[in-house]
């Protein structure tokens, strides 16, 4: 993996994406499989922000993963999705930035994550 | 053309295989601590200091994740406990899989307590819960008073967090204050032991850290008997155990 230029992408661990892109080719080879479809148009695929993974790196990675599988010529959509935390002082539910557990509204550190902490398979498209 | 709506989590394989070594884990009433750091923060060293005091008392499993060989399987093979290698290869962090695997070289009737040596890294090994009670970081002073704002992840995930080699502070620029205050934002609760394993200095805090997460963990199983249902699980900020 040396030589490459310094972009996280290849001199990062890719295997941590690619890891991640075999449990998207399981899950949609199952959900294929399970709605009798062989093939399979598009993959919409939701990476919170406060998550470990690089959505460019995920995306080559799943380059990758997908050949020679039901969704080799399928559409990967990642979809980034913004970090949101409840403040049990204010109630508020605020959008933080670089992960600064703080209320954007009040102030209070009393937060708890309500989204953006997740990666998951939204939906796929597929051939019935 | 038809749209299938599925919201399954990619986490959700390792995340399962996890949570049923935890249930094992608690069955056996053995506390499971992962440590993670980037490389050459000293989570090896933090071993070498603990160990002679806790080997006193309970029967200790180290389980080593390293890319490749056994360097520090070998520094800790003078110590009585039972070590267990795994080699990662080209992979940069330890999941539940490879843990499952390990495990199976233990006895874990004659088991009190299993420390994970997670691969040096500080980012990859945040995502991946491998069904352990508590998450050590370690971090150095050598690194810089700047990285939990660049790894937010890892510093949020953590239970306790270790200031190793603060012998060496006076030769670096590093600024506890700062430290400090990006800590907090990061994660309100987790402890902060400053601890110089190379001197023995404040290794007692790590060791009565430990020592107390394997007494409560036994405690808990004489409450409950049956060993199932136990669900006692840190949730930080809840970005884990995906369902």
């Amino acid at each position: 993996m040396l030589g490459y230029p310094p972009d996280r992408l290849f001199t990062g661990c890719i295997m941590h994406e690619l890891s991640l892109a075999m449990s998207v080719k399981d899950i949609v080879e199952e959900a294929a499989k399970s709605n009798g479809s062989t093939k399979v148009n598009e993959v919409n695929i939701v990476v919170g922000s406060f998550s470990s993974v690089v959505p460019d790196a995920l995306e080559f990675a799943l380059e990758v993963a997908k050949k020679g599988t039901i969704f080799e010529n399928a559409r990967i959509n990642i979809r980034t999705e913004k970090a949101v935390v409840n403040c049990s002082e204010c109630g508020k539910d605020t959008e933080i930035e670089e992960f600064n557990f703080k209320c954007s509204s009040c102030g209070s550190g009393a937060v708890r994550v309500i989204t953006g902490d997740r990666m998951y398979v939204e939906s796929i498209d597929i051939e019935s | 053309m038809h749209y299938v709506e599925l919201e399954k989590d990619l986490l959700h394989q390792n995340d399962k295989l996890a949570a049923n070594i935890k249930d094992n884990m608690d069955d056996h009433g053995i506390y499971v601590l992962n440590i993670m750091s980037a490389p050459g923060s000293g989570k090896t060293s933090i071993l070498e200091a603990v160990l002679p005091e806790l080997t006193k008392k309970y029967r200790i499993g180290v389980i080593e994740g390293d890319m490749q060989g056994t360097a520090d399987a070998d520094r800790l093979a003078k110590f009585p406990v039972k070590i267990h290698q795994i080699n990662t290869h080209s992979i940069c962090h330890l999941e539940a899989a490879m843990l499952e695997r390990a495990l199976v070289n233990f006895d874990l009737h004659k088991l009190d307590c299993v420390i994970i040596e997670n691969v040096g890294n500080m980012v990859c090994p945040a995502d991946f819960f491998l069904g352990e009670d508590d998450v050590m970081m370690v971090v150095s002073v050598t690194e810089g008073h700047d990285k939990p704002h660049k790894y937010p992840v890892m510093f949020s995930k953590a239970d306790v967090i270790i200031l190793n080699k603060t012998d060496l502070m006076g030769a670096t620029n590093f600024n506890r204050d700062i430290f400090y205050e990006q800590v907090r934002a990061l994660n309100r609760e987790t402890d902060i032991l400053e601890v110089s394993a190379t001197q023995g200095t404040n290794i007692g805090k790590i060791v009565h850290f430990i020592e107390h997460g394997i007494s409560h963990k036994k405690g808990h199983e004489h409450e409950h008997g049956d060993g199932h249902g136990h669900g006692h699980t840190h949730h930080h900020h809840g970005h884990r155990h995906h369902d």
